[in-house]
């Protein structure tokens, strides 16, 4: 099994079109590392390039210690398993399988063992017969999986391999690529839109936006510190909630909103850090969870909403609202009992808020 | 990839078809170009090296011939007369046969097209006795209402019309599918909306229909223009171009200057004409497409 | 009331339409003579293969069955393989000049063939290919609407597909060959019956090219047959069976890809 690195790997297309810029991350052995971000910011060129799909414009990416930049992709010894599955209509689930390993003339019985094998983990056994055409989303998707399997890479590469899939058996989906996963101990690198499924699947995150990579970091690391904005926003379900305003103060400091909304007082912590936005803009993240009902502890701070739109989801409460004009969501434990029209005095923790800078969007404290 | 080497992977693809289509098409192309600027001829072909360019000579003197003219006419005739018949008939067909009264479609569908896939000589001869002034079908047909045997093939002003029911009868059925597919183009729900407003069926179709298979009109005509212009066989079977040379096509009198005369320059120049005319056509009848 | 006068009148113009065809059958199987009847007849009385026969035997047709059956085959064999990877190339490969080269192709459809032929017989004669099977193969290795056609339906194949196999190691031969042509069977089919016909029913240029009866195809030596039994109905209807039938029954069991290339071609770009 392989180790990836990718060193200020670019792609520019035609020119000018800048699509990656300067990727530098490193896949260890036997990690799950999920390249994740909105559509458009590179990440499956990124996984195109590591594929061979895609030629590199600069820098180097290395396999198991090669350089593998003008390897062909059949050189690198990689799987790839594709958004939309990409299996072969006109063959049968064992003969997709089994296609890979022909080419390569592995003996036949070799093959036959090793499709059976896969077949087995992925509980294909009795579909083996059938065409692509007559299996479910689920299924094409899981003989995509063993096609990659039977191959044996030093590396699987996953495009979106679950967005073709409806709620539920993605999610079913994803507990099984992740289970997968620790069984075979192998290297995996996977594209994704989702937040939820980068949390949920990868050991590493690499967070991407406009071809940049903003932070490379593990799940918990991206949700409690992240390094900007973009990755505050981006991470976490419902997103974090961004309010504008100003550091008022100089020994002690305290924010003010723009409208007025809210003010408190920083900790004596945040106030050492914050010390040189003293008298700037800057924006505040809050998340929905760091909103709640009752009184957390002493350092926060209350706010009187008017609620909006009450979302009961059962084991927890959406409750929306609208500070400085700016629309907020509030995630609360359970039904309050609350209503729209209400208006409640909902508390903020201090130690929880995060703070940006207006211009580049780093995260300051 | 490999960029380069997609390159070669792709012409390696492309080598074996560019290459015949340019060895064996390009090639002549621009040949029967030159050839049309020389006076190549049957001694010509035995020995190449005593040709001779006469610059625009055959171009003159084809439009001083009178029977280039009257091949000229002739197949303007023919495609005039013949072209708008067959796209009517078609469409008429298309329109049956998209109704939904009707069940057996395919059927009918297959009756009407067979006749565009057999073999254009064959059927011709067929045709040479159904108009056959004395045992004919089609003289037998008109005596049930009276009209007396008509000479259709021997006679300068019923031989070309006899040609063209012939020609539209092979091809209705070709243009017939295109315009079905056409039609089922169209947007069931445009036929709804204009029903609640309470258009007729003919309103239906003249608002409907009509404009929403102009694209497919302007294709149809294009192609059955260009593929009547090239008529040959027809006339070559059922009256080797006559009497008195009233059906004499423009394909044929090239072929017949350039393969039976070997005059081939000359020939040569016909082609280019040909080709001039079917282009200009084609033009304007795209030019067409573009205001509707 | 509406509905039986739309059957009515379309089972009347479907016969008219069919009445060429029954009658050339009917006639085929009649004695010398008995077609040149008034009123026409349809049914053979008494029913006989004599024309058949003579055609067969006496004026050795079958060797121009053979020809037509031989060229045809082999003209769309070569046909198939030049435009499919020609098309493939045009849908799925990147390469220096394609915009120009696809563009100068896609206007010179409008070029008609007869204006080739001239310098092309002279070319083929310099090859000493007149009079040869290669005659009608040569301008039939390839055309410019089969390139269009592939490349319209490969680029409905998804690229994954193309990518998938890269990554497991196919080569690009080996790409086209096991899995663009298996998915492409539906437009390979079309085509096959589109080159088959056509040369089967190709006229001018076998006229011009093959200069031996041996060597004639069926509507040329049914041409060249009429010249001498202008007055013998019974024989030509024969004749033209023979040639029309196998078209036939290549269409009515393949109709379905036909139609469907018919539609296809007048998709427009």
């Amino acid at each position: 099994m392989a180790e990836v690195i990718l060193k200020n790997v670019c792609k520019i297309y035609e020119g000018k079109n800048k699509v990656v810029t300067d990727a530098n991350f490193t896949v260890k052995d036997k990690e799950f590392v999920v390249l994740v971000g909105p559509s458009g910011c590179g990440k499956t060129t990124t996984l195109r390039m590591i594929a061979g799909l895609e030629e590199i414009s600069s820098g180097e990416i290395f396999i198991d210690g090669k350089v593998v930049n003008a390897l062909p992709p059949k050189d690198r010894d990689i799987a790839m398993v594709f958004q939309n599955y990409a299996l072969y209509p006109h063959m049968t689930v064992y003969e997709n399988m089994a296609f890979g390993l022909k080419l390569k003339k592995v003996d036949k019985k070799e093959i036959d063992v090793r499709v059976k094998e896969a077949a087995k983990i992925l509980s294909l056994e009795s579909f083996l017969d059938r065409k692509p055409k007559a299996l479910s989303g689920g299924q094409r998707q899981r003989v995509a999986v063993g096609r990659a399997i039977v191959r044996k890479p030093k590396v699987f590469l996953f495009d979106e391999p679950l967005s073709n899939l409806d709620a539920k058996l993605r999610v079913q989906m994803r507990t099984e690529i992740s289970k997968l996963h620790k069984q075979l101990e192998a290297t995996m690198i996977y594209v994704t839109h989702d937040q939820t499924e980068a949390m949920t699947m990868g050991n590493k995150i690499v967070v991407m936006k406009d071809g940049i990579i903003n932070q490379v970091d593990t799940p918990m690391n991206l949700y409690n510190n992240p390094v900007n904005k973009f990755v505050a926003g981006f991470i976490g379900s419902p997103a974090m909630n961004f309010l504008s305003g100003k550091i008022i103060g100089n020994d002690k400091l305290s924010f003010k909103s723009n409208g007025g909304s809210i003010k408190f007082e920083l900790t004596a912590n945040q106030s050492k850090r914050m010390s040189k936005y003293s008298d700037k803009e800057i924006i505040i993240g809050i998340r929905p969870e760091n909103i709640s009902i009752e009184k957390p502890n002493e350092n926060s701070f209350p706010v009187e909403v008017n609620i909006e739109v009450i979302e009961p989801m059962g084991n927890e409460t959406f409750v929306y609202f609208q500070l400085d004009g700016i629309q907020f969501i509030s995630r609360l434990r359970e039904y309050e009992n609350l209503f729209s029209g209400n208006i409640v005095r909902l508390f903020i923790q201090v130690e929880r808020v995060y703070f940006f800078d207006k211009e580049t969007g780093d995260n300051i404290n | 990839m490999n960029f380069k080497q997609s390159q070669t992977a792709a012409y390696f693809f492309l080598a074996p078809a560019l290459s015949a289509i340019f060895i064996f098409f390009f090639l002549p192309v621009i040949a029967a170009f030159i050839i049309s600027f020389t006076d190549f001829d049957i001694y010509t072909l035995g020995n190449f090296s005593s040709v001779r360019f006469i610059g625009f000579n055959n171009y003159i003197k084809l439009f001083d011939d009178p029977l280039f003219y009257t091949a000229l006419k002739n197949t303007f005739y023919f495609v005039i007369v013949a072209a708008p018949l067959s796209i009517a008939i078609s469409l008429g067909a298309a329109l049956l046969l998209n109704s939904k009264l009707v069940k057996f479609k395919a059927i009918f569908r297959l009756s009407y097209f067979i006749p565009v896939v057999t073999t254009l000589v064959a059927v011709a001869i067929v045709w040479r006795f159904i108009y056959h002034p004395k045992f004919g079908i089609i003289n037998y047909l008109l005596s049930l209402i009276g009209i007396a045997p008509i000479d259709w093939l021997g006679d300068t002003t019923t031989a070309m019309p006899a040609i063209i029911l012939m020609s539209v009868w092979k091809s209705f059925g070709y243009n017939m599918i295109i315009f079905i597919a056409g039609l089922q183009n169209i947007p069931e729900d445009l036929y709804e909306a204009a029903s609640i407003e309470g258009a007729s069926g003919w309103q239906k179709f003249k608002s409907i229909t009509l404009p929403m298979l102009a694209p497919t009109t302007v294709f149809i005509s294009i192609i059955t223009m260009i593929g009547y212009f090239q008529f040959f066989a027809e006339p070559y079977i059922m009256t080797q171009g006559g009497p008195l040379n009233s059906t004499l096509s423009i394909v044929q009198y090239m072929y017949q200057e350039g393969f039976k005369w070997w005059n081939m320059g000359y020939s040569a120049s016909i082609a280019f004409v040909f080709f001039f005319i079917i282009m200009i056509g084609t033009l304007i009848q795209l030019k067409f497409q573009k205001n509707t | 009331m509406k509905k039986y006068l739309l059957y009515g009148f379309l089972i009347i113009t479907s016969v008219l339409t069919l009445i060429p065809f029954f009658w050339m059958l009917g006639a085929s199987f009649m004695l010398d003579g008995k077609a040149s009847v008034f009123p026409p007849v349809f049914i053979p009385e008494p029913f006989s293969i004599i024309q058949y026969k003579v055609l067969f035997e006496r004026l050795n047709v079958f060797r121009n069955f053979i020809n037509s059956l031989v060229l045809s085959v082999l003209v769309t064999l070569f046909y198939i393989t030049f435009t499919s990877m020609a098309g493939y190339a045009f849908a799925k490969y990147r390469f220096k000049g394609k915009k120009v080269l696809f563009n100068v192709l896609l206007s010179s459809m409008i070029i008609p063939s007869q204006v080739t032929m001239l310098p092309l017989f002279l070319l083929l004669k310099y090859m000493g290919f007149i009079n040869t099977y290669m005659a009608i193969i040569i301008p039939g290795l390839a055309n410019i609407f089969g390139i269009f056609l592939i490349r319209q339906y490969c680029i409905s194949i998804p690229d994954s597909l193309i990518e998938a196999a890269r990554i497991e190691g196919a080569t690009d031969f080996q790409i086209y060959r096991k899995v663009i042509l298996p998915l492409a069977i539906p437009v390979l089919v079309t085509l096959a019956i589109f080159s088959f016909l056509g040369t089967w029913n190709d006229f001018l240029w076998p006229l011009i090219a093959l200069t031996d009866d041996s060597m004639y195809t069926l509507p040329v030596a049914l041409s060249n047959l009429m010249l001498e039994h202008t007055k013998d109905p019974e024989l030509m209807m024969a004749g033209s069976v023979v040639t029309v039938i196998p078209v036939i029954i290549v269409f009515l069991v393949l109709q379905k890809y036909y139609i469907k290339g018919i539609m296809m071609g007048s998709v427009k770009e």
